[in-house]
């Protein structure tokens, strides 16, 4: 019986085209993934088809797709006797329900397992497909198609189509089916979002019903070429995660057929007639009034909008939305309290990030709702009553709309709600309403309406409903990539309403992006109107079956508002031509190639001038007029150069903007070549005479930039009304050919006949040749001096680099008073510098002889003392151990959160809003103080990179990024202790271990570093803080202070990593020597795996912990073969080498609070020298933990297994 | 009033001719719209009632071509589908006035509606949803909205399927009320409600129009030529090949069967008066 069920059900669907449709859907999408150079799919060093790869696509499917297919398959085959009425004849058949259940399940099943045999189609057939690009594909892998199909396709179709199906058949409603398929994909976001947040892997590990994280936890420390050849690797989490997710499925099951809840006929009771009859009523039907005026039609609508608003919150699916706007809500504070970084304040900015996740689930839910309202009418059945009423199509149509906008309204106040409780709650009672409203009320709503409008024009132009959905969430995933792929970048043309992006700020709101995001939403309006309009055209009315019924009675719709459809179309193309002619031609933009291809122009036409020398800038005049609120500013300044080389020379090369050009005058110099085609005019000038070292010359120079009118992005997102934050390089000309202007991104060089970028930065050298009288910061400079004259409006105040001289305000003008600040950088500086202007608070401080400053908005004052605090610790340790201070203040300036960094410019110190200044610093002080981290970071670099600076090679950032690091660490430590420092290390070790499988290129050792962040920032502070740990603190600063005193503010040549080495090993004892050397001039990794530990109560009232435990040492070699071709990885091989290290073991003791070990007993050095290793430490405390080298001496591959509980 | 409909035909994709060239000309009073399951009724009532549009020819109410002034019928008709749906968790009250609101009416629609729940028996019913009434209670609603505005026009295909005696009767007094200056048109295979109620009838078999006139005319086809006789079962297959049937009914087990003929027939079968229902017989299996 249950074969006859099953072999029924396989028939029925083979007859079907949706069982072709979605394989060829699968395969092409695969096939293009797999073929299309430009689609970007995996990383770059990886093959499209190699087995991670695979992995990710399975899952992509699984996860996306496999819902839809579900429905279509396998909850339709319950739900299909209900819709069409033939339940009753079905079940009332001498057949068990429990068979047909199975047996349609088992059906569905086998067809949805074939659906995959599309990826393996696409994998051999790809690269036989005319543009594929064999590069990108490796071989073909049957054992990992195999791997994915049995482990990851299979398993999630009996999960995933148990619960959907069962759900179907409790509800034997399709629509219940397709919302626990949109509530699968949300929980599964929310679970991502959980990951990246919560410690305990192995809980979410267990609980991702698609078993993709297990797998995950293992290949995101995976190499590349690990990624490209080894299977995925499961340990007992993916099995129990397995074993979890199908015993959930079947105890499902088992509930579902045990308690029979599939009586299949309606259950509910049927109201009957009463029995008691009234009397005859008149027949005579009573008399009306009928009015079909303007009123008529407004009351249709208002109507009309009000049945589909009840009809949407009567719907379960509307409480399902409720449900997980709640859950992805909770899932975030969880996520953010779990997360061990401070948390944020509930700032309205916050609070509305915290609450953006759910945008992405009201746009599903908003796809859903449309279709459901387009297709209301005909799944109750009561078209035929509906469309025969006099309301007209148009009412019905707008209705439908405009309950959508009801809805939002509803959800927008709902979470509006939220947000403020969650304020009040946090603590926050600063509401900046403004923001909410539009962001609410008018961003969210204006994308849900055009989401409303599209959708409703898919479901009603495709006229099936899940084909429509399938269309719409197509599009909501795809349209970026394909407008990537077909190059424009014009927010003019896209199918979703495309808008420039914009960021918010507590400095200015939306400010300057008000204008352009407006301007587009009006043209978007137009073009979804007529989309509308088109939509009315073809919206069923009554009985239409062919697609030529729909097109003769949108003819008829067609003649009677072709005015409104002519007058649309007028004023959308006047409209869209009046925007292209604001953002191409009163403003202009590159697109992404046309910007690629004038790099690669810029590269092979003058790369060859790369060596060629440049006078340095020794001192420069500015004057600066700021017009923050024009969005204007104009810079008249006079550089003075000299000629450092050796070489003389006879050119001069400039590099002059294209938009808004220097206007140069060179005394001495003539332009005698200009060349426009790269992103940049590059100017070519000739000397008089040839300069000779010691020569002398001066560049001035006018410059203006400023914007007016609409633009496609918003170019300078730095010049702001208030809070403006502009870089030096933005408003001088730069000299000679500029790395920085080279592509980076491997294919894109590749595409371009690029030659191969295996390293950013020139080699590393013992003996310093030529290349030692660069710095790697600018190069335009050694050491110069700034003079600055700063204007700018009223109420704000400018800052440039170095002392306030004086300031004024210029009182010429009543009407337009403006403040002027003239700024002195006495001390020889490295050029490097910002200017910044907007209205601030100032708390102000002195510390041995030190103007402390935090300049900030007025909002922000939250972390400003923190700040404070580690300005003056930073500045007594740092001049204490390392060397004086030299500038007569230290700043810390706020800037709009446009960007999130912080950086060190000569005494001053730029700090985005968004990374501290409305942080939580109070809600978990345990947590590692990141704004403490970052200042004292910062003000470090006041030593490392503006005293000692790196000459331009590899190993330059080990001097600046490192030394900042190791100083700010042991800042921590001196101020917050310990554990907190415990904290840090365990985050930049697993960074690290995490980042070092992402290398593209080569990671180097980190004397070696090549601007390698993970290398410079994660393994520098473990590496110079284990070095400090080791030959103790006295000898590291020891060394440092000697280094500066050897190379701050020196003449070139500036010194090597080399340098900072023999400092270093100078004052290392020999017994440490290799320990050291391994750290700075190895990559090594250590694992540990603690066989056994445990403790006992010794007579004396003293307890005596052993542990045994293996130590391995791996040691990387990083100058691993190399080849020509893109895709083979340049990660070294790991070898294993013996032990000769030392290593602490602590003894802790449980305390309840956050603390990373809880309470240290004992701390010991042991000397180990095999694999292999038993010990014995003595306590008077009984220990609840034993942690092998708590505070990261060593770097290891994953620092859980180094602690134990007792 | 007067609905003239002319050379209609629809053709559906499948092949079937749902209505070929349809003629008939329907004034005030009830019309009554005869054939067996699957004749065209449903297609010709729907394509009236503006749901469906025709592929060729024309209905015009009045002069007025319906299917370009779709609004201006609707504005006038009154439609009771043969099976139709309602929405989920609304009740009968509810759903009525917002009908009315839609029908444009701008009298008290509150007493419009009181009255027609009244007029179909649903009343104590009124706060109950839709989607919980039975099969008959459903068929009252869509009569109850059928009837909203006094519309001038009303078309009711299979009314009174699913009712009981009691409440069929209720039904035909209001219908045989209100179609003193109004079209009614009454589609249904049971012969007896076009005998109670029609002035006027056509049959329609296959998309096409058999007979058109008074139930009267329609008897007068068949005066003098119907037989009858009890047929033994062993006879029944050869008995059928030599007359022309009518119709074959059970009597206590035997089987009696009606024929059709032109010349009076001898003395095993007696003659009978042509009904109704013969008629509809005969135009169908013709």
């Amino acid at each position: 019986m249950l074969f006859n069920i099953l072999s029924f059900e396989l028939n029925f669907w083979r007859k079907r085209a949706i069982t072709y449709i979605f394989p060829i859907i699968i395969f092409i999408i695969t096939a293009l993934l797999f073929s299309v150079e430009n689609v970007s799919f995996g990383s770059d060093i990886t093959y499209r088809n190699s087995p991670s790869s695979l992995n990710t696509l399975y899952y992509v499917f699984s996860i996306l797709l496999l819902p839809l297919f579900v429905n279509s398959f396998i909850s339709s085959a319950v739900t299909r006797d209900y819709e069409n009425k033939f339940d009753q004849i079905i079940y009332s058949l001498p057949i068990s329900k429990t068979q047909v259940l199975i047996g349609r399940f088992i059906g569905g099943c086998i067809v949805v397992s074939l659906i995959f045999i599309g990826v393996v189609l696409a994998d051999l057939i790809a690269p036989l497909l005319p543009w594929a690009n064999t590069d990108l594909l490796g071989p073909f892998r049957w054992d990992a198609h195999i791997q994915n199909y049995f482990m990851v396709a299979l398993p999630n179709i009996f999960i995933v189509g148990s619960i959907l199906f069962l759900i179907a058949s409790w509800t034997r409603n399709m629509n219940s089916s397709f919302l626990g398929a949109i509530a699968l994909v949300v929980i599964i976001l929310a679970l991502q979002s959980l990951t990246n947040k919560i410690d305990n892997k192995t809980i979410v590990a267990l609980l991702d019903p698609y078993a993709a994280e297990p797998i995950r936890l293992f290949t995101k420390k995976w190499s590349a070429i690990e990624k490209n050849t080894k299977l995925f690797e499961v340990d007992w989490r993916y099995w129990t995660n397995r074993a979890i997710w199908i015993s959930f499925s079947l105890i499902l099951w088992m509930i579902a057929l045990k308690f029979n809840k599939f009586n299949f006929a309606k259950s509910k009771k049927k109201e009957e007639t009463n029995s008691d009859r009234h009397p005859e009523p008149q027949t005579k039907l009573i008399k009306t009034e009928k009015d079909f005026s303007w009123e008529y039609f407004l009351k249709n609508l208002h109507f009309q909008a009000k049945i589909d608003f009840l009809h949407i919150i009567r719907s379960p699916a509307f409480y399902v939305v409720i449900g997980l706007i709640c859950l992805l809500f909770s899932m975030n504070i969880i996520g953010s309290i779990q997360s061990d970084s401070a948390s944020e304040l509930a700032t309205t900015n916050n609070t509305i990030n915290f609450l953006g996740a759910i945008n992405q689930m009201m746009m599903l839910a908003i796809i859903y709702f449309s279709g459901m309202l387009i297709w209301k009418e005909r799944d109750n059945k009561v078209q035929d009553i509906y469309d025969s009423m006099p309301i007209k199509t148009s009412a019905m149509y707008l209705g439908k709309l405009l309950s959508i906008f009801y809805l939002m309204i509803l959800l927008s106040i709902f979470i509006l709600i939220i947000g403020i409780i969650y304020q009040f709650y946090n603590g926050v009672y600063i509401i900046d309403w403004s923001h909410y409203f539009l962001q609410l009320f008018v961003f969210d709503i204006f994308d849900a309406i055009c989401l409303a409008i599209i959708s409703m024009f898919f479901q009603v132009v495709i006229n099936n409903k899940f084909v429509a959905y399938f269309v719409s969430c197509i599009l909501m995933i795809g349209e970026s990539f394909i407008k990537e792929w077909i190059d424009i970048s014009s927010n003019l043309f896209s199918i979703s309403p495309s808008l420039p992006s914009r960021v918010f700020s507590d400095f200015y709101g939306y400010g300057i992006y008000k204008l352009s995001t407006f301007a587009f939403m009006g043209y978007w309006m137009l073009i979804y109107s007529l989309i509308a309009l088109i939509t009315y055209f073809l919206f069923v009315r009554g009985k239409m079956n062919t697609f030529k019924e729909r097109l003769h009675e949108a003819k008829l719709r067609f003649s009677s508002s072709k005015l409104l459809l002519f007058a649309l179309l007028f004023s959308a193309i006047c409209y869209g031509g009046f925007m292209y002619y604001q953002t191409k031609v009163v403003n202009t933009y590159f697109s992404k190639k046309e910007n690629l291809e004038r790099s690669a122009y810029y590269e092979k036409t003058f790369k060859k001038l790369e060596n060629y020398p440049k006078p340095k800038v020794f001192h420069v005049d500015y004057k600066i007029n700021l017009y923050p609120h024009d969005r204007r500013y104009e810079v008249f300044g006079r550089m003075h150069f000299v000629h450092t080389s050796n070489t003389p020379i006879d050119k001069v090369y400039i590099n002059n903007d294209l938009r808004f050009p220097f206007d140069l005058n060179i005394k001495g110099a003539k332009l005698i070549q200009s060349d426009k085609k790269s992103a940049v005019e590059f100017m070519t000038y000739q000397l008089e005479k040839p300069m000779v070292k010691g020569d002398s010359i001066t560049i001035d120079y006018k410059y203006n930039e400023g914007y007016s009118g609409v633009e496609n992005e918003i170019e300078n997102k730095r010049l702001l009304a208030n809070g403006t934050f502009l870089d030096y390089g933005s408003f001088t000309p730069m000299l000679g050919y500029l790395t920085g202007m080279e592509i980076e991104d491997k294919s894109d060089r590749e595409k371009y006949k690029l030659p191969v970028k295996a390293e950013e930065m020139p080699e590393l050298e013992k003996e310093c040749s030529e290349k030692c009288n660069h710095d790697y910061i600018g190069g335009m400079a050694d050491w110069a001096t700034i003079h600055t004259v700063i204007s700018t409006v009223n109420d704000q105040i400018a800052i440039a680099p170095g002392t306030l001289v004086k300031s004024w305000k210029d009182d010429s003008r009543t009407d337009y008073q403006r403040n002027y600040f003239e700024y002195n950088l006495s001390q020889p500086s490295k050029f490097f510098f910002s200017i910044v202007s907007g209205k601030f608070e100032l708390l102000r401080d002195t510390t041995h002889g030190v103007n402390c400053e935090v300049y900030y908005h007025a909002g922000h004052k939250y972390n400003v003392p923190e700040m404070m605090k580690a300005l003056k610790k930073s500045i007594a340790y740092y001049s204490k151990n390392f060397g004086k201070y030299m500038h007569t203040e230290a700043r810390i300036i706020e800037f709009p959160q446009f960007s999130s960094f912080a950086q060190a410019f000569p005494g001053t110190m730029p700090y985005s809003e968004s990374i501290g200044f409305t942080s939580n610093l109070v809600k978990n002080p345990e947590d590692v103080n990141e704004i403490f981290h970052i200042v004292s970071h910062e003000m470090a670099h006041q030593w490392w990179a503006h005293q000692v600076t790196g000459a331009r090679m590899q190993g330059a950032t080990l001097l600046s990024e490192s030394l900042a690091e190791y100083s700010s660490l042991k800042l921590l430590e001196k101020e917050y202790g310990m554990d907190m420092t415990s904290k840090f290390l365990k985050q930049s070790n697993n960074i690290y271990i995490f980042s070092r499988a992402q290398e593209t290129k080569k990671e180097s050792a980190l004397f070696q570093v090549d601007n390698q962040g993970y290398i410079h920032y994660r393994k520098g502070s473990l590496v110079l803080y284990g070095i400090q740990q080791l030959i103790g603190e006295q000898k590291m600063n020891l060394a440092l202070s000697s280094f500066i005193k050897k190379f701050a503010y020196k003449d070139p040549p500036y010194p090597s990593s080399y340098a900072l080495l023999d400092e270093i090993y100078a004052l290392t004892p020999d017994s440490l020597r290799e320990t050291v050397k391994d750290g700075l001039e190895r990559i090594i990794l250590f694992q540990s795996d603690i066989k056994e530990a445990k403790s006992i109560h010794l007579a004396n009232k003293s307890f005596e912990t052993s542990i045994s435990f293996s130590m391995v040492k791996n040691t990387i070699d990083p100058n691993a073969k190399q080849s020509k071709n893109i895709k083979d990885i340049v990660i070294g091989q790991s070898k294993e080498s013996p032990v000769k290290d030392y290593f602490d073991i602590g003894l802790y003791q449980d305390i309840n609070d956050k603390s990373r070990y809880g309470k240290l007993i004992s701390i010991q050095r042991f000397y180990l020298n095999k694999k292999e290793n038993n010990l014995k430490l003595l306590s008077k405390i009984k220990p609840d933990k034993i942690v092998i080298d708590p505070y990261f001496i060593h770097i290891h591959k994953d620092p859980e297994d180094n602690i134990k509980k007792l | 009033m007067n609905l003239s409909i002319q050379n209609l035909n629809k053709q559906y994709s499948n092949g079937i001719k749902a209505i070929d060239n349809i003629n008939l000309e329907i004034g005030n009073g009830m019309f009554g719209l005869l054939g067996p399951n699957g004749a065209g009724k449903s297609s010709l009532m729907r394509t009236i009632a503006t749901l469906q549009d025709p592929d060729n020819g024309s209905i015009r109410l009045n002069e007025m071509d319906i299917f370009t002034n779709k609004d201006e019928l609707r504005k006038q008709l009154g439609y009771l589908p043969q099976e139709f749906g309602v929405y989920p968790k609304i009740s009968a009250y509810d759903m009525l006035y917002h009908l009315a609101t839609l029908k444009g009416i701008s009298s008290s629609k509150k007493d419009l509606v009181q009255d027609l729940l009244q007029k179909v028996n649903l009343f104590d019913m009124r706060k109950k949803n839709v989607s919980d009434f039975s099969g008959g209670m459903k068929q009252r609603f869509g009569i109850a909205q059928a009837l909203i505005g006094d519309p001038n026009l009303l078309i009711v295909d299979e009314p009174t399927a699913g009712l009981d005696p009691t409440e069929r009767n209720r039904f035909h007094n209001i219908l045989s009320e209100i179609a003193e200056n109004k079209i009614v048109i009454l589609s249904t295979h049971i012969v007896q409600d076009v005998i109670e109620l029609c002035n006027n009838m056509a049959i329609i078999n296959k998309g096409k129009v058999m007979f058109k006139g008074q139930p009267n005319d329609a008897l007068a086809i068949l005066k003098d030529k119907v037989y009858g006789r009890f047929v033994e079962k062993s006879e029944l297959a050869e008995f059928k090949l030599n007359h022309k049937i009518l119709s074959e009914k059970l009597h206590a087990g035997k089987n009696y069967l009606n024929v059709y003929s032109e010349q009076s027939m001898d003395s095993s079968f007696e003659k009978k008066t042509a009904d109704l229902e013969d008629v509809f017989f005969y135009m169908c299996n013709n």
